[in-house]
């Protein structure tokens, strides 16, 4: 009898024609958006590294400069696509592409796919993740709440238990049917991706750890999925019953909860404007020294310092240029306005977060979405060390700038000074490097921890609903 | 027979747990939904007052110098507020973008343009950010009036008549309707009318309670429940085309999930998915790289090359004294400069705005092929938020920009030093806010309309065909 009732199931979504259209439906539109996915990654990839070529060689192109005026000229940073964006595009149409790195001041990421797009960007991608994790799970529903219903309809039920077969073993075999669909459906994603990525020559492979884990989650996400529904059919008496019990059940999960935490979290953890935000840091910024200001009262003292210092009586008599140490000092303090309120900033996101993987733990849809996102390198997490790495970047580039600036062989209040061009192409190109699984996963606790208590409980159900039925305390 | 369906409905929605659930959860959302979006109205209103006080802070500031009779602060000798460039500093001109009564109802929409927007000779407004920090992990699942009426309105209907004829089908009570109420055709599309009434209520309750608590106007507030019965009509529609076939209330569920997935998810997210594929790959060269090489390239000019471009774009500055001049005073050729900025802006707007149009031409088509889009556009409108609201702002500005730009040639081709009557002057003719009225309605409203006289038709003559009914 084993493996004769997923074979039946099977047979039976076979032979419904809804049923076999829609697999056959989602299966298409699987294998498409997934290779459509790679193909516009693959794309995005090699555009990321053109502009970033393109960046380079208008900064290369300037020659001899200023090293000041060069500061003024800025870098920019191109935010590469997550390491596995093929499969999960995540956040990234609503994050900033571009970041422009220049003295005195930290960029704000601009440019966002989401604001090119127009009003349909409001709606979510279209992508694997998404289908895997809200179309599947749909038709694992449609294709699941009629299994064990029919087989109580048509009398089967209590047939195959007379016959000896243990409840145990029917109810396994309705899972394992729709958990063998859901994992197919997996690997014909993650086979797609790779072989548009080979057809494409990508230089780009998934990487392993993520990959395996990705499917690791997904795999305990369709456990939850395919246990709940068999459980629901278990449980309760008539098709009609379970389905619309699952279909209420995954509105809820997919439609209603995600947005309802959003929306108490930003109401808990409320963000300032933009207007205020940069309103508090002028004010901050202002408190502190102004290196294009001469009659600045800090400098001022630190102009006195310096000449006491170096034993002399004007700055156009010091061995450096006066005018690069202001500037240093000037940024230095503006570096720690920005991380004292870009820190504040953090946090708070970083709370609203929290929170949203806090009630995680009542929705295993919010776990999965949450811990994709971080596998794919597409989650705020990823953006957040982007905007870091390019701000270190940043931080380095000026402070080399100020240097030469100041000892490059100028003298103070001489701004006609002029840098080799060789002293700018010996400093480097931004270059993003993907924060390591380790990193990705730190905050992914609580979502693992969802997935993992909500597959318990269900299969505890579907225990329990197995026995209830041996017993008879359930009709069959 | 509507009175008769209505009062039957009615008494049905009382006795089903699952039905009033279904109404309370509407509502209750929909109430969370109009507190969203007065959250959103009252940050934009911060970010306005922020704006405000900035502007007057600059005002006065300037003032004390006059009044001192000081050209500007001690420690910035190179301050001259006889200087116009100084003058538009100090100004401190901030153009408001004013929240329409209805902002609430999209406070989920992508709005990529700030709140205010400061004048200045050197702005730019296509490099202007929103005036939101948001977190991305939250901003794209926001509850607002659009996801409430777009994705749960739908929901409703199907919840309170999602068993209307399927169940008299499964229990074998069709052929006693057609004996008792003459037909059963007659009764489903009753019975269908009367659930979209209580859905409609439900609605234009929500939709009352955002124009009252907003102060919108009667044809605002006559546009949003226009749009909402629309949709309510949609939908009842497709229910009624759900019910003409379905044999069992499995079926039935079975049927209208199908098509709400089909047109509330999965088109919609389609949509999203083209149009961000087609801009995924632009990494904004033109607005960042070209900008930035336009602008070091315009330095390194010699005033003779910039010359002649100016007077081509701005011929009445030839009538000035400056254009007599031998050689430029640095402060007034620097202007010259800042003109070939202007003249870019223009274009960059230009190009800009084209893309926008590309964008707006894939929403527009989404807009035919999915009810959901064309709500949510149509609701975006009505609203003033959104990325075409944003389009609109930034074109405003960049007029302002260019007038400012033109003030500034005109104000330092004159060579007179200018003074506090003039600073006056500036301040009082700073350029008006900008409010939005609605616009571009009508083409997503026909849409909709379009979609539920469609669906309506066909779910009549789907009845109509006598196999498929029991009379």
């Amino acid at each position: 009898m084993i493996g004769a009732i997923t074979r039946l199931d099977a047979m039976n979504w076979w032979r419904d024609r809804r049923l076999a259209g829609l697999l056959i439906t989602v299966t298409i539109a699987l294998v498409m958006v997934t290779a459509w996915s790679t193909f516009g990654d693959a794309g995005q990839h090699d555009a990321q590294h053109a502009a970033s070529e393109a960046a380079r060689d208008q900064w290369l192109g300037q020659g001899d400069a200023n090293p000041h005026g060069m500061a003024h000229f800025g870098d920019f940073a191109f935010r590469p696509a997550g390491p596995m964006a093929r499969l999960d595009q995540g956040l990234q149409a609503r994050l900033g592409k571009v970041l422009f790195l220049e003295g005195h001041r930290q960029g704000v990421p601009m440019h966002t796919d989401a604001t090119r797009a127009g009003s349909v960007a409001r709606f979510a991608r279209l992508d694997a993740a998404f289908l895997l994790q809200t179309i599947v799970p749909l038709l694992l529903i449609f294709l699941g709440a009629t299994n064990l219903a029919s087989d109580r309809e048509s009398g089967r039920l209590k047939l195959t238990l007379v016959q000896g077969t243990s409840a145990h073993g029917v109810l396994v075999e309705h899972f394992i049917s729709l958990l063998g669909v859901a994992l197919a459906m997996l690997l014909m994603v993650v086979a797609t991706s790779l072989l548009t990525s080979t057809l494409l020559a990508t230089n780009e492979p998934l990487a392993p750890g993520r990959l395996a884990l990705f499917m690791l989650a997904h795999t305990l996400y369709f456990t939850i999925i395919a246990a709940g529904i068999t459980a629901a059919t278990a449980w309760l008496s008539s098709a009609r019953a379970a389905l619309l019990l699952l279909l209420a059940a995954w509105v809820i999960a997919t439609a209603l909860l995600p947005r309802a935490t959003a929306g108490l979290a930003g109401a808990l953890y409320p963000l300032p404007s933009q207007d205020a935000f940069q309103a508090t840091m002028s004010a901050a910024r202002e408190a502190g020294p102004d290196g294009h200001n001469p009659q600045d009262a800090e400098l001022e003292r630190l102009r006195q310092e310096m000449l006491e210092t170096h034993g002399v009586e004007t700055v156009e008599e010091l061995p450096l240029n006066f005018d690069g140490i202001a500037m240093q000092v000037d940024e230095e303090f503006g570096n720690q306005v920005w991380d004292e309120h870009f820190g504040a900033l953090r946090e708070i996101m970083s709370n609203q977060v929290a929170f949203g993987s806090g009630l995680a733990l009542l929705n295993p849809f919010q776990a999965i979405d949450g811990l994709s996102m971080a596998l794919a390198g597409t989650d705020l997490a990823h953006d957040l060390a982007f905007q870091q790495q390019a701000e270190q970047h940043r931080r380095a580039l000026v402070e080399a700038l100020n240097r030469e600036h100041a000892y490059g062989g100028s003298t103070s209040g001489d701004w006609s000074f002029t840098a080799e061009a060789e002293f700018f192409a010996s400093l480097s190109a931004f270059e993003h490097e993907t924060p390591s699984l380790q990193e990705a996963l730190r905050h992914g606790g609580l979502a693992w921890l969802s997935l993992l208590l909500w597959a318990s409980l269900l299969i505890f159900a579907l225990r329990v609903g197995a026995d209830r039925l041996e017993r008879g305390t359930l009709s069959c | 027979m509507l009175k008769l369906a209505l009062a039957f409905e009615f008494r049905m929605l009382l006795r089903s747990r699952t039905a009033l659930l279904a109404l309370t959860a509407f509502l209750a959302i929909g109430a969370l939904a109009i507190l969203t979006g007065e959250r959103f109205v009252a940050q934009w209103e911060d970010s306005l007052a922020t704006a405000e006080d900035a502007q007057r802070a600059m005002i006065t500031e300037a003032r004390g110098y006059f009044d001192a009779g000081a050209q500007g602060p001690d420690d910035r000798p190179w301050v001259d507020l006889a200087q116009p460039q100084w003058q538009d500093w100090y100004s401190g001109t901030r153009v408001a973008r004013l929240p329409g009564a209805l902002a609430g109802i999209a406070a989920g929409a992508v709005d990529p343009a700030p709140a205010a927007f400061r004048i200045n000779r050197r702005a730019d407004p296509l490099a202007a950010g929103g005036y939101r920090i948001e977190n991305p992990e939250l901003a794209a699942g926001a509850v607002d009036m659009v996801i409430v009426i777009g994705l749960l309105l739908p929901l409703l209907v199907g919840a309170l008549g999602l068993n209307i004829g399927s169940r008299e089908r499964e229990s074998g009570i069709d052929r006693q309707i057609t004996v008792q109420a003459g037909s059963l055709r007659t009764w489903l599309i009753a019975r269908t009318l009367a659930v979209a009434l209580i859905s409609a209520c439900a609605v234009m309750a929500l939709c009352l309670a955002c124009a009252l608590i907003g102060g919108a106007s009667a044809i605002e507030t006559g546009l949003f429940l226009l749009i909402a019965v629309l949709y309510t009509a949609l939908w009842s529609g497709l229910l009624l085309l759900v019910n003409a076939r379905a044999a069992t209330v499995r079926s039935a569920a079975f049927g209208f999930g199908a098509v709400w997935t089909l047109l509330c998810v999965l088109l919609p997210t389609v949509s999203a998915e083209i149009a961000v594929t087609r801009v995924q790959q632009d990494y904004a060269l033109s607005e960042t790289l070209d900008a930035r090489g336009l602008r070091y390239d315009s330095f390194e000019l010699e005033l003779d090359e910039v010359l002649p471009r100016l007077y081509q774009h701005y011929p009445e500055l030839e009538n000035r004294p400056a254009a007599n001049a031998e050689t430029l005073e640095p402060e007034i050729a620097r202007h010259a400069y800042d003109a070939l900025m202007f003249i870019a802006l223009e274009e960059r707007n230009a190009d800009r705005l084209a893309q926008e149009r590309e964008a707006l031409g894939v929403a527009r088509i989404a807009s035919w092929l999915s009810p959901t889009v064309a709500l949510s556009l149509a609701l975006e409108r009505l609203a003033g938020v959104g990325p075409d609201a944003a389009s609109d702002y930034r074109s405003y500005l960049v007029s302002v920009v260019l007038e400012r730009g033109q003030w500034l040639l005109e104000a330092a081709w004159n060579q007179q030093p200018l003074d506090r009557q003039d600073f006056e002057a500036l301040v009082a003719e700073a350029p008006t806010s900008f409010s939005v009225s609605p616009s571009n309605v009508p083409q997503p409203t026909l849409a909709l309309a379009g979609w539920a006289l469609v669906v309506w038709v066909s779910a009549l003559l789907l009845l109509a065909r006598p196999s498929d009914t029991a009379d």
